[in-house]
């Protein structure tokens, strides 16, 4: 099975597994709960699940179906049980709670059509875990969708990443200002 | 050490709420991944 982590949710994921043709389920994590709870900032990601419905195995970024390493690790846990060692614990259960609680406030934000409000709580999160490209990643998609439809640009990704970086570490230990906060219009009374 | 999967619902690609649970209970690759 497989989980898109997509704030837009499962209308902005579905394309993807009916192009590809997937014959197995999907369900869509906006809030990114279960990456959360993994401590994971990246995807994509690779979980062996046993029976009892524990994670085995994980393989944190850069898992694929198209890797003879991730795939020989399948393989031999299907055959006889066994996975490399892995270092496997829940990150810090609350802040893990807040970071969702933060996404889910963007969702419902956005959803209301107040978009900068949205991203203000997308930025919340990601002060949380700047680390995480899984919340920055989703804040330049709907900051700047031209760069990801039709075609990802990487190359500009990796360059708003060292300018967004450049930025942070000018801001000093109150962290940086919210520009989708401070730049929200005024309220008309 | 295995490490348990927290409970979840989540949608599926039609929208309607599931429990993660529900789809494992036997070997299973899980894969995460994002359209971004």
């Amino acid at each position: 099975m497989s989980i898109a982590v997509d704030a837009a949710g499962p209308d902005a994921a579905r394309p993807f597994p009916e192009r590809a043709g997937a014959g197995f389920p999907t369900l869509v994590d906006a809030h990114n709960r279960l990456g959360s709870y993994l401590g994971a900032r990246v995807v994509p990601n690779g979980l062996l699940v046993n029976e009892a419905r524990e994670i085995v195995w994980a393989k944190i970024g850069g898992f694929s179906v198209d890797n003879a390493e991730d795939v020989a690790v399948v393989d031999r846990w299907l055959a006889d049980g066994t996975v490399p060692p892995a270092d496997l614990a829940p990150a810090d259960a609350l802040r893990a709670e807040l970071i969702s609680t933060h996404l889910q406030l963007a969702d419902l934000l956005r959803g209301q059509g107040d978009a900068a409000a949205g991203i203000a709580e997308m930025q919340r999160a990601l002060q949380l875990d700047p680390d995480s490209f899984i919340v920055r990643k989703q804040i330049w998609m709907l900051r700047h969708p031209e760069r990801f439809h039709p075609t990802i640009d990487f190359a500009w990704q990796k360059e708003q990443l060292a300018r967004e970086r450049a930025a942070e570490a000018a801001c000093g230990p109150d962290g940086c200002p919210i520009p989708a906060a401070t730049d929200r219009p005024t309220p008309r009374t | 050490m295995p490490l348990a999967l927290p409970e979840l619902r989540l949608p599926d690609l039609a929208g309607r709420q599931t429990a993660l649970g529900d789809l494992l209970g036997h070997k299973t690759l899980v894969f995460m991944w994002g359209s971004w």
